[in-house]
This record gives structure tokens, sequence and C-alpha cells, in this order.
């Protein structure tokens, strides 16, 4: 094919310095998933006013069901733009490799948007009443959890790409992917709130997010290959 | 219909239907789930030579130059080509960023060195570094276009509508750019309405038949 090979890191550069700046240039795609955050929280925190005891029993599974949902938020947007503007069929035609495009587009998204629920949430938390002692575990599992839910999501957005208006779609079809994730996570905050071992789902967190890291950018890669035929 | 033995040659060189043609296709065939788009397809682009390709609205123009641009996966037959580059409807540079910005995107992609303000003068767009393609008109998009389809420096243009939106000046532009294209020993392709003969010279007309589309297969040109 081409005579010049581009240095194998080019795409991942590439996407990865336009996801930041197309993320600056979007601020919705980050602030609306926090804001969905602080509204879920709030609207626990009143329904549950009467009895903060059992508000914060519950409070590491809602406020990581929270996570879940307000990730979706973002990932409807990830492919839909660049499908509208053209640059999806080039960057399929044009990356090499393309899994690496994928990968700089991944990282960056996670870097901006997981890493705000990662600072917001257990700051939300606090408003659930969540003992001390478990925010620094919820921070780390927020930080081994989220880029599962980034990768798995990008899977999701890219099958979905082709298909117009898909939220609800979107969530049908990765959230049932998101439900180890969501039990690794509140089972180690649930033990360190009762002030049990809670690094066996750290590691399991890990380990998932290992997994997805390995699978996720060459499915995004196939899926876009496909939602990229008109 | 079955892919033929000799899809996947080990020397796509070896497999063209004639010996240094950019883009050469044999009993090419495309098909979405069970539709075939067209099939039977021959032809040889050879360096130098500037296609247009005619005919009515929905004949299957742009499925073809898709097709030869490697956006369809599930095709059959033999296609042997150099790098090529593709000018669909839609610009292709990213809308949430500035030109200069989302031509540099590019740049980064293709591991392209090349300046870009030279580009952006050659297309008439100088002034207009930092607005959003979205800004643009839609004639001042198709230039934008053309500044991507430069970057690429691609031996093969595949072009859909080149002229489309585009005032008399962006006209000659384009003839001009396929002009010099071919003369540097490029080859063009252009799905349009306008025929090219007087406007850009060693043009063919080549007309996509409607019945393309149809289940009997329909050789472009047959390869001798």
């Amino acid at each position: 094919m081409s005579a010049d090979f581009a240095p194998a890191g080019q795409p991942f550069r590439a996407e990865f310095r336009r996801a930041l700046t197309e993320l600056l240039a979007a601020p919705a795609d980050v602030l609306n998933p926090l804001v969905f955050l602080f509204i879920g929280v709030t609207l626990f925190a009143i329904g549950f006013a009467g009895d903060p005891g059992v508000l914060a029993a519950f409070a590491p599974i809602v406020i990581w069901v929270l996570v879940l949902l307000s990730g979706l938020l973002s990932l409807d947007s990830l492919y839909q733009r660049d499908l509208e503007d053209g640059s999806l069929e080039q960057f399929v035609l044009l990356a090499e490799p393309g899994f690496l495009g994928v990968l700089g587009k991944l990282v960056a998204h996670w870097l901006v948007v997981g890493g705000a629920l990662c600072v917001v949430a257990p700051l939300a938390a606090l408003s659930l009443s969540l003992p001390t002692q478990a925010l620094w575990v919820l921070f780390l599992t927020l930080l081994a959890g989220t880029p599962t839910l980034t990768l798995i999501g990008s899977v999701g957005a890219a099958l979905t790409v082709g298909l117009g208006r898909s939220g609800m779609l979107l969530a049908l079809l990765v959230l049932p992917f998101y439900v180890p994730v969501l039990i690794f996570a509140a089972s180690a905050v649930t033990a360190a709130v009762a002030g049990l071992p809670h690094s066996a789902g750290l590691y399991w967190l890990a380990a998932t997010a290992l997994l997805a890291l390995t699978v996720a950018p060459f499915a995004v890669q196939a899926a876009l290959r496909i939602g990229a035929e008109p | 219909m079955t892919a033929s033995p000799s899809a996947n040659p080990p020397h796509p060189a070896s497999a063209s239907p004639s010996a240094g043609a950019l883009l050469s296709v044999r009993d090419y065939g495309c098909r979405r789930g069970e539709r075939w788009l067209f099939e039977g397809l021959c032809l040889a682009l050879d360096p130098g030579s500037c296609w247009a390709l005619t005919g009515p609205n929905g004949c299957g123009k742009s499925t073809l130059l898709r097709s030869l641009a490697g956006l369809f996966q599930d095709t059959t037959g033999v296609l042997a080509s150099e790098p090529t580059a593709y000018l669909g409807h839609r610009s292709g540079v990213p809308r949430l960023l500035g030109v200069i910005d989302g031509l540099r995107w590019y740049a980064r992609l293709l591991g392209s060195t090349q300046s870009l303000s030279p580009l952006l003068d050659r297309v008439g767009l100088a002034g207009y570094e930092h607005a959003r393609p979205t800004e643009l008109s839609a004639g001042q998009q198709r230039r934008l276009a053309l500044a991507r389809l430069l970057l690429q420096q691609a031996p093969v243009w595949l072009l859909d509508e080149p002229y489309t939106a585009l005032d008399p000046a962006g006209q000659a532009l384009v003839d001009q750019l396929m002009t010099q294209h071919c003369a540097d020993g490029g080859a063009v392709i252009a799905a349009t309405h306008q025929p090219l003969a007087g406007r850009v010279p060693a043009d063919q007309d080549h007309t996509v038949r409607a019945g393309m589309l149809a289940v009997d297969p329909v050789p472009l040109v047959p390869v001798p």
C-alpha cells in the first residue's frame, strides 16, 4: 500500500488530541453526566430524608447505579458526530492501525469524563451519609471501574452509531454488561463501610478493566467499519 | 455467488487485470445483505486517466465509489489498488474543530508533515483557519474537503459529485486540481452530472447503467 507508513503511534495521538479538543468545545458531554449524578443523588437524599441510617446502608449501591447511568449520557454522542460530519468514514479508511486510534479517543474520553466522575461521585456520596472511612475505597472503585464503563460503553456506542437517536437502545445494550462492575464495586464499598477487607472487589474491578481494555478497541474498530457503511 | 478463488492473491500486482493500472478490479461485486448492489464489474484505471462516472440518480455511482474506496466489507472478486482518497458528500472534517485543527487531525492520522496554510490558500480558504466547518457555507465546506483530499496525496481520487455547491471559480479549481493530478501520474474517477469533456484532458465518459443494480451483471469496462 502506502510507500511511507505512518509511525504506529500516530492514530493514537491524532485521536487523543482531537477528543480532548472536542470535549473542550462541547462541555455538555462532560457536564451532563455530572449534573445527572447530582440530581440523582439529591432525589435519593430527599426521598430517604426521614431515615439517614437506611440511606447510608444503600449509599454504595445508589451512587454506583447513578455512575453507571450518568456515564451512558456521554456515550451517546461518542461516534454520532463523527458519522454526521463524515470524519468517521475517513477515520475507518485512513487510521492504520485503527484500534490505536480508537484507544486514543477512549483514553481521552475516560480521562475527562471518567476523571470528573471519580472526583465528583465521592463528594456526592457525602450527601448520602456514606461513612467517611469508605470514601477512599469508593474513589478507588471508581478509578478501577470507570475505565470498564467507558470501554464497554464505547462498543455499544459504535454498534448503534448508524441508527440515529439511539440512546435508549444503547442503554439496553450496554447496561447488562455493566452488572459485574456494579457487583464488584458495590461489594467493595459495602465491605469498607462495615470495616471488612475490601481488596478482593478492587482486584476484580482492575481485572475486568484489563479484560475490557484488551477486547474493546478491536470490537469498536470492527463495529465502526460496519457503522460507516451507509 | 461465491468469492472467486483468487480473491486474496499473494501478490495483488500479479492478479491485477492489467499491469501498471493504479486501480483495477475483476469480477468485482458488492452485496448488502441478500441484495447484490452490483457484480461482475471489470475495470482498470491507468495513470493519467480521468473518468467521469455518469448516470441517473440512484443508479449506483456513489455506491461504486464508496465500495472502491473500501467502505464496504461484503465484496467478491479482485480489487487491487494504490492508496485511494475518497471525497464523499460530507466534508469529513470534524465539525467541532476549527478548519486548521481538523486538517491537522488528518495530517497526524496520516503521519504527514505537510504544512497546512498553503493548502488552504490553494482552495481559497485562507483567513478561515479558525472557523468551524459548520460556520462555512456549503461551497466553502466543499473547498475544505478538497484541501483534505490534497493533504492525503493519494494516487487515486474517488470523487463523488465534486462540483456540487461550488461557484464557477470553485468548479474551475476542481478542474485544475484534477488536471494537475492526472498530469502528475494520478488517476481520477469522478461521479458527476456534468460531462468532463472539455474541462479535463484525458476524459473518458463511463456511464453507469441503471441496470447495474439489477440482478444481471453488467461489466463496466470489459478487460481484453
